[in-house]
């Protein structure tokens, strides 16, 4: 079962020069993968080709065999967790509480299930104290936690984190670590790690992507 | 880069000049023929100036359906009787064709060209950098809608199989941190320009500065002459 890019191209004008030029991988379930490269190279823009956001140019993304584009966003969102880089552009709700909730309501989760997911995240990501808190008012690193707590909770098949621990501190960081790790290797997701951050790709990716100018190094 | 066009390479106080006195003109003049031959004058005028019908036609076509059926309606809801109806509609119309067009001529130029020229023409910098920054973001509010709709589908919201009152408020939930954020980065923004130093002097220098050629001049004075000329010829017929 894996999360599949064959020959993924895109430009973001016509003509213009390729983000992302002939990217191939598979990303498999129980596994962390890692891409890192410079600014520009493309990440975010692969990110977003990967959950159907962007439409490739050519090429294609296969989730367990089944083409991309049959499913809409909403569909391949309870499949694929994708938390995007900027924290501040993803929050869209009054209050931390409904921001975790928002996702568990999608799923139509019962009340019990959601309240469950709710306060296990917001207790693991330190977030019980800002409950009732509007997400805009948080610092950017609570912010950074919110989102990543917010697409967890809806307990995907895959995900992918683009930069997550950019504003995080480092007892957070270890925290996000451990958490990952037992994703992938006790409910078997399947984690793309998008991260400039070398020491923590480095105690938590399996394998690791380099990525230039589009292309894999 | 794309290529310049006689008009984009103009100077931009000529085009705001046409502007102003076209629109103004026609807005002002209740008379057919003049309106009529006001707007075959600023049709040639993007041909000469090498403006691309294509691109206009395929930004505008939204407001050209709109001119359509309004004169459409006019036409037959004015209660008038037979030509008046039609008279009516037709000058409401093209008076409309020319104020939009005459605002497509704008499109031919940049931004911060228009900024000089506002600012060169003796607008207070603080309102003419506010109005342009305005215009600038725009589309990057319209970016964030879009990131936000996103989100939300990608967090299990479906909108495609919604209840139109459902889907309602689901696009008003957009709204919500798109004002938020903007706000937000309005005032962050204002305080970062006053830490670079912008209003810190009274007048400040540019890196550029606007000069009217013979075109330019030219465009200037020939377009509002010749509105007058036209009207004051329709006066006497
Ligand atoms: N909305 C956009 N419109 C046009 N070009 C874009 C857009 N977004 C990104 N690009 C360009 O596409 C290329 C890849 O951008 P991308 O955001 O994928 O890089 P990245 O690897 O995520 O970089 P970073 O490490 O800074 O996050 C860059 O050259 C960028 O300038
Ligand atoms: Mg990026």
């Amino acid at each position: 079962m894996a999360l599949t890019a064959r020959a993924l191209s895109y430009a973001y004008h016509k003509g213009g020069a390729l983000a992302v030029d002939d990217f191939s991988a598979d990303f498999a379930q129980g596994k962390i993968t890692a891409v890192m490269g410079p600014n520009g190279c493309g990440k975010t823009t692969l990110s977003k080709l990967l959950v159907g956001i962007l439409k490739p140019l050519c090429g294609e993304v296969t989730l367990n065999g089944m083409a991309l584009p049959g499913l809409t966003l909403a569909e391949t969102g309870r499949r694929i967790g994708l938390v995007m880089q900027q924290p501040g552009r993803q929050l869209f709700t009054t209050s931390v509480t409904e921001e975790i909730a928002f996702g568990l309501n999608c799923l139509a989760l019962g009340q019990e299930e959601t309240d469950g997911r709710v306060a296990k995240y917001l207790a693991y990501f330190g977030l019980q104290k800002y409950a009732d808190r509007f997400p805009f008012e948080l610092s950017i690193g609570e912010q950074q936690r919110l989102v990543i707590a917010s697409v967890i909770a809806m307990q995907p098949a895959y995900l992918i984190l683009d930069e997550p621990t950019s504003a995080l501190d480092r007892g957070r960081k270890d925290d996000l670590r451990t958490l990952l790790r037992s994703l992938s290797a006790d409910e078997d997701v399947g984690v793309l790690l998008i991260s400039h951050d070398e020491r923590f790709v480095s105690c938590c990716a399996d394998s690791v992507i380099a990525m230039e100018k589009g292309r894999i190094l | 880069m794309t290529k310049k066009s006689r008009l984009g390479a103009l100077d931009p106080r000529p085009k705001l000049m046409l502007m102003a006195s076209a629109s103004t003109a026609c807005i002002l003049a209740n008379d057919l023929i003049y309106i009529a031959s006001v707007l075959c004058m600023l049709i040639a005028t993007l041909l000469i100036g090498g403006m691309d019908v294509r691109l206009v036609l395929r930004r505008a076509k939204a407001i050209f359906v709109l001119i359509a059926m309004l004169f459409v309606i006019q036409t037959f809801f004015s209660g008038l009787p037979y030509p008046g109806g039609l008279l009516l509609a037709a000058m409401l119309s093209l008076r409309l064709l020319v104020v939009v067009l005459a605002g497509l001529i704008l499109m031919e130029g940049e931004v911060r060209d228009y900024l000089l020229a506002l600012v060169q023409m003796k607008m207070p910098y603080t309102l003419a950098f506010m109005v342009v920054v305005g215009l600038h973001f725009l589309p990057i509010l319209r970016e964030e809608a879009v990131n936000i709709y996103c989100c939300m589908q990608l967090r299990g919201k479906d909108f495609k199989n919604m209840k139109l009152t459902e889907k309602v408020r689901a696009y008003t939930g957009i709204c919500l941190p798109i004002l938020v954020g903007a706000l937000r980065r309005a005032d962050e923004m204002s305080v970062a320009m006053e830490t670079r130093g912008f209003r810190s002097r009274p007048s400040r220098t540019y890196m550029r500065q606007l000069k009217m050629r013979g075109a330019d001049i030219a465009l200037t004075i020939l377009w509002p002459a010749i509105l007058v000329v036209l009207y004051e010829v329709e006066c006497v017929f």
